[in-house]
């Protein structure tokens, strides 16, 4: 028997497996593709205290091995989503979730860290402070070693659950971040968030992206993600949830030998819905031609 | 129930210098109806590209093409036998039920490969006894497709160019000069604004560039009446009333 299973601190995963923010709405729309309790968890739309209705049109585009996003946190606001999404992920999920939570000052962000982490649905709030395609909030605080720590500090003294905090790969040292956010009383940090950029029509001489600049994902964007999961992973003592460019079985176990305890799937779930089942029935395969039973031998192999 | 599975190019044909013609046969367990899309996994394309259906048989989809960039280029060159993985069906389609009762003058109005969707809600309407008025819309001559098929369906088809060498000259939104008592209309921004600008009951179908196509990356929303909606999964039909202009 292949032992699958990964903990977060004192939440017991069945898998390491993690649909990533924004890549898989609530859950639901995936819930009529297959059955969700196969995965390990999975992360939430980017949700803050107000509904927002996102960014202008065109917020996608096609790069090489990846895409270019510029959503910007779109998503009915935190009460709609205790009071509505909650209870119907519920009826087709019966694990914890992690809530990604966003906001444009502390006071929004402590406001739906508050009412969301008090949900016994929700296992970990992922404090996403890396969102590039926000003006106020988001990549502004987790670019600065002291932002980042105060805001972790804040919601840390509201937060009913983990409180992971979700980093951006747009600095010059990941590391010092990310032990700010430990020293702040972070439970976990998961990263990385997109990258800042963008893409041009040559006809035209313009931004494709109407906010000009946008979140690049995808397998484009492995390698510096394995790197900065790396790094990461050998500057702090508490979980470290990798991601960026994921789409194979191999590529959990890349990560996981980089130092991550689970792993996010992300902008793969838009183009092969089924692509985290896919992974998850395939590991066992990945680790009995490894040689182990246990997916927790293959952490930190890379370290 | 949407799923993702591969279908062989049956036919890939130009139709003229920029549209072309696919048609796509695979396994029979799938459904599609008028106005939905699918969306087509491109070999070294990491998004998926939706495409409005033009028309189906039990086993085949076809669909409507024009160059626009690397992805449809690709497809441009493809030979028949080619595999492609399709995710279908998608979005929702025309909603027939919506045209009230005794309309007599129901309107079909496309432009460019806006005539897809329009081709495949033409033959379906007719298929259920309506007698529908088609206004097709091109730049020029050379740009022009699919005015045989149309014409076989034995509708009224009306055409437009903007140029003027071909029909009407003008847009296809002159074909509301003898007002519908409804209307379907896919095309271009500007003709779709200038259909819900009349205040006319109808329905339109948008179109965007798109992350996934069912409902999950909010990469396709647009505000309407009743908030922010998503083109793929709440669309890429709407209902001319909910338009905010």
């Amino acid at each position: 028997m292949i032992n699958l299973s990964v903990k977060l601190n004192d939440w017991t995963l069945k898998n390491p497996v993690i649909p990533a923010s924004g890549t898989f709405g609530y859950g639901l729309e995936f819930s009529m593709l297959y059955d969700l309790n196969v995965l390990g968890a999975f992360s939430t739309k980017g949700t803050t205290w107000e509904p927002r209705v996102g960014n202008p049109l065109p917020r996608i585009a096609e790069t090489a091995s990846g895409m270019l996003n510029a959503v910007g946190l779109q998503n009915p606001g935190a009460q709609a989503v205790k009071s509505l999404y909650f209870p119907a992920i519920r009826r087709v999920f019966s694990d914890k979730l992690i809530v990604n939570v966003g906001g444009h000052d502390e006071e929004s962000y402590i406001k739906a860290v508050e009412l969301l982490s008090d949900d016994p649905i929700v296992g970990a709030v992922e404090l996403n402070i890396s969102c590039p395609n926000v003006k106020a909030g988001g990549m502004a605080i987790g670019t600065d070693a002291g932002l980042a720590a105060g805001l972790t500090a804040a919601v840390k003294k509201v937060c009913r659950c983990q409180l992971i905090v979700k980093l951006s790969p747009n600095v010059t040292d990941i590391a010092a971040i990310a032990r700010a956010a430990e020293d702040a009383g972070a439970d976990g940090i998961s990263l990385i968030n997109t990258l800042l950029g963008m893409a041009v029509d040559y006809r035209t001489g313009r931004p494709i992206i109407a906010n000009t600049y946008a979140g690049h994902s995808g397998g484009a964007i492995k390698p510096v993600a394995l790197r900065m999961v790396h790094q990461v992973a050998k500057a702090v003592k508490i979980p470290v949830i990798g991601m960026g460019g994921v789409e194979t079985a191999e590529d959990v176990i890349e990560f996981m030998s980089v130092g991550a305890t689970a792993v996010m799937v992300g902008s793969k779930n838009l183009t092969d819905p089924f692509v985290c089942k896919k992974i998850i029935e395939r590991l066992p395969s990945v680790l009995q031609e490894l040689g182990t039973d246990d997916i927790n031998t293959v952490r930190g192999r890379a370290l | 129930m949407l799923k993702t599975a591969d279908f062989v190019i049956a036919k890939n044909r130009a139709l003229n210098q920029n549209v072309y013609e696919m048609v796509l046969t695979g396994a029979a367990d799938f459904s599609v109806a008028a106005g939905q899309f699918v969306n087509l996994s491109l070999p070294g394309k990491f998004l998926r590209r939706p495409f409005g259906v033009c028309d189906y048989t039990a086993d085949s989809i076809t669909l409507l093409y024009k160059v626009a960039g690397g992805g449809t280029a690709d497809m441009a060159a493809m030979a028949a036998g080619t595999v492609l993985n399709v995710m279908l069906p998608l979005g929702n389609g025309f909603t027939l039920g919506a045209i009230p009762a005794g309309t007599g003058d129901v309107l079909l109005a496309a432009g460019g490969t806006g005539a897809a969707p329009i081709y495949c809600l033409t033959k379906t309407l007719i298929e259920r006894g309506f007698r529908p008025r088609v206004a097709l819309g091109f730049n020029g001559r050379d740009d022009a497709f699919y005015l045989a098929e149309f014409r076989a369906l034995a509708a009224d088809v009306e055409v437009y160019s903007v140029s003027g060498e071909l029909g009407e000259k003008g847009f296809p939104t002159r074909a509301l000069e003898k007002e519908p008592g409804y209307y379907f209309a896919c095309g271009p921004q500007g003709m779709l604004d200038a259909f819900a600008g009349t205040g006319l009951p109808g329905q339109l179908s948008y179109e965007s560039r798109m992350g996934c196509g069912f409902g999950v990356c909010m990469g396709c929303t647009m505000v309407t009446r009743k908030g922010a909606r998503r083109i793929c999964a709440d669309g890429p039909v709407f209902l001319a009333e909910d338009i905010l202009l």
